[in-house]
């Protein structure tokens, strides 16, 4: 696996983008990137320390997905929801237990014609993931293990 | 019903020499088991989680009073129902054998430490452990097969865990290519590939696959493995021996020969389920002093499936 931790540049940039977009301030976590993602480590070693285990072990993966950016876009993981669930402030969607069941399928949903961009999904306290609004539906990215449909 | 093969049995009567005891064994090992859950305390508490359930009419209780993330789901459900539960997709819960939470129990992972589960898939036992830890200090979980890492990884993320590191190696080049850069950890959890005897409710066909031969083998991988582990362990660090078998020669006497090996003592530890001590002796072989310390989990003292756990201490 290859790892790159964020670049002060690069990290400065996507917590405004996190602190902009959901209201997410000062996550304390050690990001860093793979070619599509970025991910977390949550630990309490240093980037030093992880840079050797880096450089002298196999690696397959480290730490958490976290969030992809697509399109000038940031989606935040279902997981990253969930481990940010106290600190997520902005554009929360609310959605209905009928609509959870739905959404869990990997459906997309019916929602105000008006919305548009990244949300985050929620049904009472339960985070949900995110999802993009577009012409009167919110879209789904639930990956394939976590859909009820799959089993 | 799968009948044991007449030298499992003869080696489980030597094990448990009451009749009663044995017959206890030999009715409840052909009962399926019990629904055990644990509750991502990552991601939920207890009472949320069972609050949760219930509301899905799920009846639920928590029988250890201090760890109340095992609950036990008494509800009969549909095939698959605990798995594709969205509870359970959200990763609010993972499902796991109550024995086999002992392991993590037994090594009381502290956050900040640094952790190696060596033979971690699928990671019932490394998303406990990273639970434990609070997501914090770190953790080398490894697995050497392809499709176990595929299982490790997914169990992982869908339980938020983030202090993790997974690595692709066989354990004993692993533990030399660590040893190589002065790694050395708190804890360390060996749970290693064991016959499973264990674990005959829920995978009967382990009575047709059981043999002596493989329990030979098994022992002397477990004692490479064992050893390899040991060598990375902080002065004062703890490591557990674990395995989802009775057998002893893939138990006491593994744990005996790395203990004389490395001077590593047996310590006892505080389990919420009920065990017997190790044994101290078996054939023409003796185990080492403190081997009583070790804990023998049977399905017919808690209901639960069989499982062996070791505690030792770098002094």
């Amino acid at each position: 696996m290859k790892i790159r931790f964020l670049t002060k540049g690069k990290k400065k940039e996507l917590l405004r983008n996190l602190e902009k977009n959901f209201g997410i301030e000062k996550p304390d976590f050690l990001f860093f990137e793979t070619i599509r993602d970025i991910r977390i480590f949550t630990g309490s070693v240093s980037k030093e320390d992880l840079g050797i285990l880096v450089k002298n072990l196999q690696i397959q993966t480290m730490g958490l997905f976290f969030a992809r950016r697509e399109g000038g876009e940031l989606r935040l993981s279902l997981d990253a929801t969930h481990l940010l669930s106290k600190k997520i402030k902005k554009n929360i969607l609310e959605i209905s237990s009928v609509q959870k069941e739905r959404w869990m399928n990997c459906e997309s949903i019916e929602i105000e014609k008006s919305l548009k961009g990244i949300f985050i999904v929620k049904n009472k306290e339960d985070f949900m993931g995110t999802g993009k609004a577009l012409n009167g539906k919110l879209f789904n990215f639930l990956p394939k293990e976590r859909r009820t449909g799959n089993y | 019903m799968i009948n044991p093969k007449p030298l499992f049995e003869e080696r489980m009567r030597r094990l448990l020499p009451e009749e009663s005891d044995f017959a206890d064994f030999s009715k409840k090992i052909h009962e399926y088991p019990l629904n055990f859950i644990r509750c991502n305390t990552l991601k939920i508490s207890p009472d949320e989680l069972r609050q949760k359930l219930e509301e899905k009419n799920w009846k639920i209780s928590q029988p250890f009073s201090g760890r109340q993330e095992i609950m036990l789901i008494e509800s009969k459900l549909l095939p698959g129902e605990i798995g594709k539960a969205i509870e359970h997709l959200l990763g609010y819960y993972y499902v796991q054998e109550v024995s086999s939470m002992m392991p993590a129990f037994a090594l009381e992972p502290k956050p900040g430490e640094f952790v190696l589960d060596l033979c971690a898939s699928p990671g019932s036992k490394t998303t406990q452990i990273a639970a434990l830890m609070e997501n914090s200090g770190a953790i080398i979980a490894n697995d050497r097969a392809v499709d176990r890492i595929i299982s490790l990884c997914s169990n992982l993320e869908r339980c938020a865990v983030g202090n993790t590191i997974v690595t692709k190696e066989d354990a004993i080049f692993l533990c030399q290519e660590m040893g190589s850069i002065n790694l050395e950890f708190d804890k360390i959890l060996v749970d290693v590939p064991c016959s499973g005897e264990g674990n005959i409710r829920s995978n009967p066909k382990t009575l047709i696959t059981w043999s002596i031969g493989a329990i030979r083998q098994l022992s002397d991988l477990q004692k490479k493995i064992a050893i390899s582990a040991s060598a990375l362990l902080k002065k004062g660090g703890t490591m557990v021996y674990s395995t989802c078998t009775h057998a002893p020669e893939e138990n006491e006497e593994v744990v005996s020969y790395l203990a004389q090996k490395k001077g590593l003592v047996i310590e006892k530890a505080s389990l919420p389920l009920k065990s017997r001590h190790g044994i101290k002796e078996w054939g023409k072989s003796s185990f080492v002093e403190g081997i009583e310390n070790a804990c023998r989990i049977y399905p017919q003292d808690n209901d639960c499936e069989g499982f062996f756990v070791a505690k030792l201490k770098k002094e």
